[in-house]
């Protein structure tokens, strides 16, 4: 086990205004990890400052044990880190398949002459061109492409919308789009995955499905998955080996989901000050 | 940002003395450049173009008295022109084939991983950079290879003026015009952008001739007068202006056409409000010619140019925002197999 995401006295100003203060946690390869919270407690902000779209103010970021102050949000991902956004952000006129396919690493060959091959041969079969039947031309197939286009699919037969795969993004239901976008995110071979309330308008059923889905790709590729989940109780029984809960800016407590659900400040972070009054 | 660059290239160029070589030392501008092919279409590959043969150049062998065996004669012949076949059908054929193979490439570009990655960033530049594509890289690369094309697309130009200077590239006749081509053809895919630069060069060309349609043996002279009399009664007879709008508004009420009634009404305002304004004087008493007859024929025709391709533009956007042709998705099947690579 090593560390691969080190957070330690993260500090995030807008303005006057301190979201996140003194935050510091840190995720080992193979983990799971939850972090939970009340409304506007700054876990959005901390996802955006470890994913590079806000720089933060003060503190220190490390991602498999590289700073990454100054990185832009593309250098960062390709370190290993894959996030969502809370709102799903696909891009609407471009078909499912064609979104999951945008995050493979290394899609164009790494000479300048691959680079160039791979924008004219890119077909999935073996093309031949010719007249009156003769081969004039034979375009042979482009193997890493077909890879990932099986790569996308089977990644699609695994969230169950492998039928929506040539609909538009704009066409699906909200359930949809966070499951394309999780599967977008597993596109790029992440080493760690942040999910913002990956299954928010999920029905029930699917939402236990993606965690499974999530908690089987952990124990299979040692991939660390870093989870917001708004819903407590939820999150409290699907297998997360660690939570982290925040409130007001900072770390309230970190534990298993059992010493969690027995701490009383959480319980009042989350319902009010109705704990003492029971 | 690609207008903003293109303007302070122009004015650069525009200064620069080493582009001053065209027929005259002092003017701005590049002309007399030598025209590809131009010998072979006139004189064929058997006659000699030179100082020593009996034809100097190209322009001699198109207006020889023998016919010779060239390409502008045969297509001549094709076509039944009588005369050899002007230069401008060589760069026509020149540019039907360059756009056919610049369609190809781009089609072929388009379904290719980078097409994709540029659609994404297209569509939302933050999630393609979270996905790991550098945004700033990937945009120089696309305006590079449209600058590519874009400057193809000026050789061919260049060749058919025979003589360019920094002042043909002013914005209100290029930069907007295929703006307006890609609005009303439908953005991102090549038969719409093809088919929205045919409308409006197809326009603008007849209204090229509607222009300088002033006397009646040019053609469209009658089209023109029309336009010219539905402006000028429009613009010197208010008040039957007021009264039309008004008879319209009363057709309007009786059929309960609402957007007449709205469009009527309207003109009625500030049909009678002009008028009233102009204290029933005509407004274009000052606007007669020597004749005394009021004109606004010739070049005050060049606006209804603007206008019109302005209100085709407006009438796309609000009824077909996605233009005639709009993006067809790209939507790539699951391959059979593939464990084997």
């Amino acid at each position: 086990m090593t560390t691969i995401l080190k957070v330690k006295d993260l500090r995030k100003e807008f303005g006057g205004l301190v979201a996140v203060d003194s935050v510091s946690f840190e995720i080992q390869s193979g983990e799971f990890v939850g972090l939970i919270g009340p409304n506007g407690c700054g876990k959005s902000t901390t996802f955006n400052c470890i994913s590079g779209l806000l720089e933060k103010t003060s503190g220190e970021i490390e991602i498999f044990g590289q700073d990454i102050t100054d990185k832009t949000p593309d250098k960062i991902q390709k370190m290993g880190l894959t996030r969502t956004f809370q709102h799903t952000r696909l891009w609407r006129r471009m078909t499912v398949i064609e979104n999951l396919l945008v995050p493979p690493r290394n899609q164009f060959g790494n000479t300048f002459f691959d680079k160039i091959k791979s924008l004219f041969r890119h077909n999935i079969k073996k093309l031949e061109i010719g007249l009156f039947g003769t081969n004039i031309i034979t375009i042979p197939e482009n193997k890493s492409e077909k890879n990932r286009l099986i790569k996308a699919f089977d990644i699609l037969d695994q969230l169950e919308v492998p039928h929506m795969a040539h609909n538009l993004t704009s066409e699906l239901s909200g359930g949809q789009s966070k499951l394309v976008d999780i599967g977008r995110s597993m596109m790029g071979d992440p080493k760690l995955l942040l999910l913002d309330e990956p299954v928010a308008g999920v029905a029930g059923p699917l939402a236990l499905k993606i965690f499974n889905n999530l908690r089987n790709l952990v124990n299979e590729t040692g991939v660390s998955v870093l989870i917001i989940e708004h819903n407590m109780d939820f999150i409290l029984r699907q297998g997360v080996d660690r939570i982290i809960v925040m409130n007001e800016g900072g770390v309230l407590m970190e534990g298993t989901p059992d010493e969690v659900r027995g701490n009383r400040e959480v319980i009042e972070a989350y319902l009010g000050s109705t704990g003492e009054e029971e | 940002m690609t207008i903003s660059l293109g303007e302070i290239l122009r004015l650069l160029l525009s200064a620069e003395p080493l582009l001053r070589t065209g027929p005259t030392a002092s003017a701005i501008g590049l002309g007399s450049y030598p025209l590809p092919l131009k010998d072979w279409w006139f004189c064929g590959s058997q006659v000699e173009v030179g100082p020593g043969s009996s034809f100097t150049s190209a322009n001699e062998c198109r207006s020889s008295e023998i016919p010779l065996d060239s390409p502008s004669i045969w297509i001549s012949d094709i076509l039944n022109m009588g005369d050899p076949a002007p230069y401008s059908v060589l760069l026509a054929l020149i540019c039907i084939t360059s756009v056919i193979i610049v369609w190809l490439l781009l089609n072929r570009v388009l379904t290719s991983p980078w097409g994709r990655i540029l659609k994404s960033i297209r569509e939302d530049e933050d999630v393609a950079q979270h996905h790991g594509h550098d945004v700033l890289r990937n945009k120089a690369a696309s305006l590079a290879l449209g600058a590519a094309i874009a400057g193809l697309a000026g050789i061919l130009w260049a060749w058919k003026l025979t003589g360019i200077g920094p002042s043909f590239m002013s914005p209100s006749s290029t930069t907007f015009l295929v703006w307006a081509a890609f609005i009303i053809g439908g953005a991102a895919n090549n038969r719409g952008m093809v088919i929205g630069a045919m409308i409006i060069i197809l326009m603008e060309s007849v209204f090229n001739v509607l222009v300088v349609a002033s006397s009646p043996d040019l053609p469209l002279y009658d089209t023109a007068n029309q336009v010219d009399k539905v402006f000028i009664w429009l613009v010197s007879e208010q008040w039957e202006v007021t009264k039309f709008c008004l008879a319209l508004l009363t057709i309007g009420l009786v059929f309960r056409l609402g957007k007449l009634v709205e469009f009527a009404f309207w003109g009625t305002i500030v049909f009678a409000f002009t008028a009233w304004m102009m204290n029933g004087e005509r407004a274009l008493q000052s606007a007669t010619n020597y004749a005394g007859e009021i004109t606004i024929s010739g070049a005050g025709m060049a606006y209804v140019k603007l206008l019109l391709i302005g209100s085709l533009m407006l009438f796309s956007l609000k009824y077909n925002p996605k233009g005639l042709l709009p993006e067809v998705p790209h939507r790539p099947t699951r391959p059979n197999g593939g464990e084997d690579a």
